[in-house]
């Protein structure tokens, strides 16, 4: 079977892409590991930051609804509880499919990829990190936005990056009790609003703080021991210990680029610590260093869903340029008004790390 | 960069390296081991840990692999354990015309003392109940076992530095350094010289490279393999287990683009290995290529061959695949040799046997070195029989 | 400018009124006015669209302050529920004598009634005084994020920016058991798949190991099931840790996902 556009992950990026895409006539398929397509997106309960033409002031779940709108009236094929285990050369790609019937085995061979597999939380590891109870953020925002369960009655949060703050602030809004948000830096990683939302509630902020175990009875977690750690060191300061009594530990260490199947294809990468670490070097279009692999999202370096979005609508209007069904003077004008946007996405204290970041490999983005 | 003196530099930290520095330490030599990368980077990291002596040429090769054996066996007593399981093996016919070549090769292996059992249809089921109930038949070798290679390989490192041996890795050797009369003088490195009166070339698929920088020409080309890896704790069968095409394909030129289907084009066939760590890897494939990266085909078919032997394997997961090259020569058999370069050996192409042959061929490669009687005639092993082939 | 945002978890009043954040009080004794408490630049500009006046002002960057024209702003409160960092807020000092009232964006449910009354809380989430819900609004413009309005007294208005959650008891239950039973230091484990402890990691790097190809030939860590999906990362801090330069990602094996020998062996269409 061929196609014209296969994309990894029906997120954000991907369908940003699938749209953009098949809006200028390519055949696209996007391809997702999940049963609900929309990645991240249909978690994310809260509005969007951005400007007008970023869906600002939309809620996330309400972004993908119309993303996946979109993909509809344009023929783009998605294929849900669908994962790629592999692509070879030739853009050979191999994927398990799901349906009711069984799984099938299903080989495709793809004009141009889009990687769109968005990022995976970072662990940290303390006595007790493996007991049930303890969980990433992204999993705890799943749970209660997705499938409804609450996680815990008291939940401490490791981490104030907007992940921490966010999910913690859902946690509450769910009916949890946050027992406290502990950043081991002296400063919170996070939008102040983000964190003002939650200090209005009454939760306490441990910065320069670290878990340093959690409590276990009868096989769960029942508390969890945290310090202060010196700011140079970070060791813990003795004396500084405290016990906070909950049920639940949320990480929230940051994420980072999931580049397995970019790995897998030989793409080159580049270390950026500010995206997150280990990604694909690619261009102002997106492109990785296969001229027919493109990526976008947080594959391409850890940002938001607006930066991911605006990266796959380039990376979207580079493959059907790529593939004939836009002309050079169109894609150059649609392309600057997305660079431009996306410039404007990351300006500001907390962009503009992410800004340097990119231009570093990519001249300007 | 460190310019260095050594009575002996081993070119290559893999099976053959490690193991030629182990017995040229016990001899007393000093030695300095060169790896470009961590130590067993190459094939050694690569490999099943099939230690046995069903599938090799009769006569001179299986009295060597059962040697190669022995050696392996008296390592366990001698340096830290590598997951030695002596747990035997089985091949399986997969119709009655292969029956009739497992009796021929039973006959075969008595005759080199190869302990060896001949199983009839009701003799297979018995001993592996899982089996495809249409299997005709088998043969059973109760010796021999296997080893976890990675550990082999470390248990070596370890025991070579106890010894006061030198091992520098990610250090590449850029040069050899050769006297107008043909006497070797030093290896060069990134990291500087080492002035030596002796070397040996143990690179396995990368010899040919190295032994350029000298002259030499090593014919030794990269023979791709595959493996699949199932999940833990699945049980299919207690010992390593194969079919008897493993033997076939040995003796031929497998592989190449020539054959009629995809699976004789790429020398499929189906071995299974249970593991120490209770998951079991999946065999094999044979096939000229220089790659490591697995090929979708080739797991794919050999998923088909193993659930045709055991049916029960096919609701269990591959977890894992992964490839390697083996360093295959013209006729398939290792080059244990002197060269044309007076003090430069050759120590590699054991192709799919390198683990098993790794100690017996450094055994020997250090009694050549010192001048002593070893305990084979190395002239079937020798680097000049591919010149006279090719007059 | 961050102030003391990132240290407190919200803005001081001082900084607020520094950074011109506050309307004048002038502009306060006439009637509901809205009260930006937004003072990071970050890439957002919904409240400007939101306001049906006029008198928010973002422009070019987005990252820009919001400004207000507080002649223009009537207090009418559209922006409250339209800023994405529930950041904005009514006051009126012109209630009653002596009263204020002040709205906000309130995300919990249940909802207060009318009439209500509630804890008021203050921008720390500290109890400032007992307050009357005298309006909601959750209209469908608000798209979900309800905005009750309280009456406070006067000299509370600028420290109350909330309520506290209603229908809530705090779960806390007393002193927290200790029970920490899990093994510590070097016997902490890092890779649950294969049981692999951070004292085996070190081994593996005192040995030599650089890469974390070197680690996992040595240990087996990442091994198993899961293939590394989250100790790579730990033992990939650990390798940079050992050697302060960033450390190869492992080498990526096929198939991406545990799949079964029969789905795997299924025939293809091409070769």
């Amino acid at each position: 079977m061929d196609r014209d556009v296969v994309i990894v992950g029906g997120g954000p990026a991907g369908l940003a892409a699938a749209v953009e895409c098949s809006r200028q006539g390519a055949d696209v398929l996007v391809i997702d590991q999940n049963d609900l397509p929309g990645g991240q997106l249909f978690k994310q309960l809260h509005k969007f930051f951005g400007s007008k033409a970023h869906s600002a002031g939309i809620r996330g779940m309400d972004i993908g609804r119309t993303l996946l709108r979109e993909c509809e009236e344009n023929g783009v094929e998605v294929w849900l509880s669908s994962t790629v285990i592999g692509i070879y050369d030739s853009n050979l790609i191999a994927i398990v499919r799901e349906t009711a019937a069984g799984k099938d085995f299903i080989r495709i061979r793809a004009r141009k990829i889009l990687l769109a597999s968005g990022g995976t939380e970072k662990a940290i590891s303390f006595p007790g990190w493996t007991l049930p109870g303890v969980m990433g953020a992204g999993c705890a925002q799943t749970m209660i936005n997705v499938n409804r369960v609450l996680p815990g009655k008291r939940v401490l949060m490791v981490g104030s990056g907007n992940v921490g703050l966010i999910v913690g602030y859902q946690l509450m809004q769910a009916g949890a009790d946050l027992a406290g948000i502990v950043e081991i830096a002296p400063k919170i990683g996070g939008y102040g609003v983000h964190a003002a939302k939650i200090r209005r509630a009454g939760v306490p902020f441990y910065l320069c703080h670290t878990v340093i175990a959690a409590g276990e009875r009868d096989g769960e977690v029942c508390s969890a021991l945290i310090g202060e750690v010196d700011a140079v060191t970070r060791k813990i300061i003795p004396g500084s210990e405290k016990l906070l009594d909950v049920d639940t530990i949320c990480i929230a260490a940051g994420l980072r680029p999931l580049s397995k199947l970019a790995r897998l294809m030989g793409l080159k990468h580049v270390f950026v610590p500010a995206l997150g670490g280990w990604m694909p070097e690619h261009d102002g279009n997106m492109q990785s260093s296969n001229e027919d692999v493109f990526v976008a999202g947080d594959i391409a370096g850890v940002e938001e869903a607006n930066t991911a979005m605006d990266e796959g609508r380039l990376a979207g209007i580079a493959m059907a340029h790529a593939l004939g069904y836009m002309d050079d003077a169109s894609f150059r004008k649609a392309g600057d008004e997305i660079r431009k946007r996306l410039e404007s996405l990351r300006l500001g204290p907390f962009g503009k790390a992410r800004f340097d970041a990119k231009s570093q490999f990519m001249g300007r983005c | 960069m460190m310019n260095d003196v050594a009575d002996v530099v081993v070119i290559g930290g893999g099976m053959q390296g490690l193991s030629t520095a182990y017995f040229l330490l016990k001899k007393g030599r000093n030695v300095t081991v060169i790896e470009r990368g961590d130590i067993a980077n190459g094939t050694t990291s690569r490999s099943d840990g099939d230690i046995f002596v069903c599938d090799s040429t009769p006569g001179y090769f299986t009295k060597l692999q059962k040697a190669a054996l022995d050696e392996i066996v008296a390592l366990t007593h001698e340096i830290d354990d590598f997951d030695w399981m002596a747990k035997g093996c089985v091949i399986l016919a997969e119709n009655e015309e292969q029956v009739e070549i497992a009796k021929k090769q039973y006959q075969e292996k008595i005759a080199d003392g190869i302990r060896c059992r001949f199983m009839d249809k009701h003799d297979v089921h018995e001993d592996e109940p899982n089996t495809a109930p249409d299997i005709p038949g088998g043969l059973e070798f109760p010796d021999g076992g296997s080893l976890n290679p990675m550990l082999f390989a470390y248990s070596l490192t370890r025991a070579i530095r106890q010894m006061g041996g030198k091992i520098r890795c990610f250090t590449t050797v850029t040069g050899i350094d050769v006297s107008p009369e043909g006497v070797l003088r030093g290896v060069r490195t990134d990291d500087g010289d080492i002035l030596c009166s002796t070397a040996v070339i143990a690179c396995g698929v990368w010899s040919r490279e190295i032994g350029m920088m000298a002259g030499l020409d090593i014919p030794i080309t990269p023979m791709k393999g595959d493996l699949l890896v199932l999940e833990p704790n699945v049980y299919i069968t207690r010992r390593k287990t194969m079919d008897i095409g493993y033997s076939l394909l040995r003796h031929k030129k497998a592989g190449g683009a020539d054959e009629k289907t995809f699976e004789e084009a790429h020398g499929i066939g189906f071995l299974i290995e249970p593991t120490n760590e209770k998951n079991a890897l999946i065999g094999f494939s044979k096939y000229p290529a220089d790659s490591t990266v697995s090929s979708l085909g080739v797991m794919q078919a050999m998923a088909r061959r193993a659930i045709r032997f055991f049916p029960i394997i096919k609701d269990m997961n591959v977890i894992r695949a992964y490839a390697g090259v083996r360093p295959w020569t013209p006729d398939h058999e290792a080059i244990v040799s002197a060269t044309d370069v007076q003090g430069l050996y050759v120590n590699a192409g054991h192709a799919g046997d390198g683990i098993k042959l790794g100690p017996i061929s450094g055994k020997m490669m250090s009694q050549l070195i010192c001048g002593e009687q070893t305990d084979f005639d190395l002239a079937p092993l020798r680097l000049d029989r591919f010149k006279e082939v090719r007059v | 400018m961050d102030g003391t945002i990132l240290q407190n978890g919200y803005p001081s009043l001082d900084e607020l009124r520094q950074m011109g954040r506050f309307p004048s009080e002038e502009r306060f004794r006439k009637g509901p006015v809205a009260v930006i408490e937004c003072i990071q630049q970050i890439p957002c500009d919904p409240c400007e669209g939101a306001c049906p006046f006029g008198a928010i002002h973002v422009g070019t960057p987005i990252t820009n302050l919001p400004v207000l024209d507080e002649n223009r702003c009537t207090g009418c409160g559209a922006c409250i529920s339209h800023c994405s960092g529930l950041a904005i807020f009514v006051v009126n000092k012109a209630y009653k004598p002596g009263m204020a009232t002040v709205s906000f964006p309130h995300e919990y449910l249940p909802l207060p009634e009318n009439g209500q009354i509630v804890d008021a809380v203050d921008r720390a989430g500290s109890f400032v005084c007992k307050a009357e819900v005298i309006r909601i609004s959750n209209a469908p413009a608000n798209d979900h994020t309800p905005v009750i309005t309280i009456a406070v007294p006067l000299e509370a208005a600028d420290d109350v920016r909330g309520m506290k959650r209603l229908g809530h008891e705090d779960s806390y239950a007393g002193e927290a058991e200790r029970g920490i039973k899990a093994a510590e230091g070097d016997d902490v484990l890092v890779c649950r798949c294969e049981e692999i402890s951070i004292g085996d990691i070190k081994k593996a790097i005192s040995e030599g190991a650089t890469t974390l190809t070197g680690v996992k030939r040595r240990t087996r860590a990442g091994m198993g099931l899961c293939q590394g999906r989250t100790c790579h990362q730990l033992i990939e801090r650990m390798l940079q840790n050992a050697s302060n330069v960033p450390v190869e990602p492992d080498t990526v094996r096929p198939p991406m996902v545990p799949v079964s020998m029969d789905v795997l062996g299924r025939s293809a269409d091409d070769e």
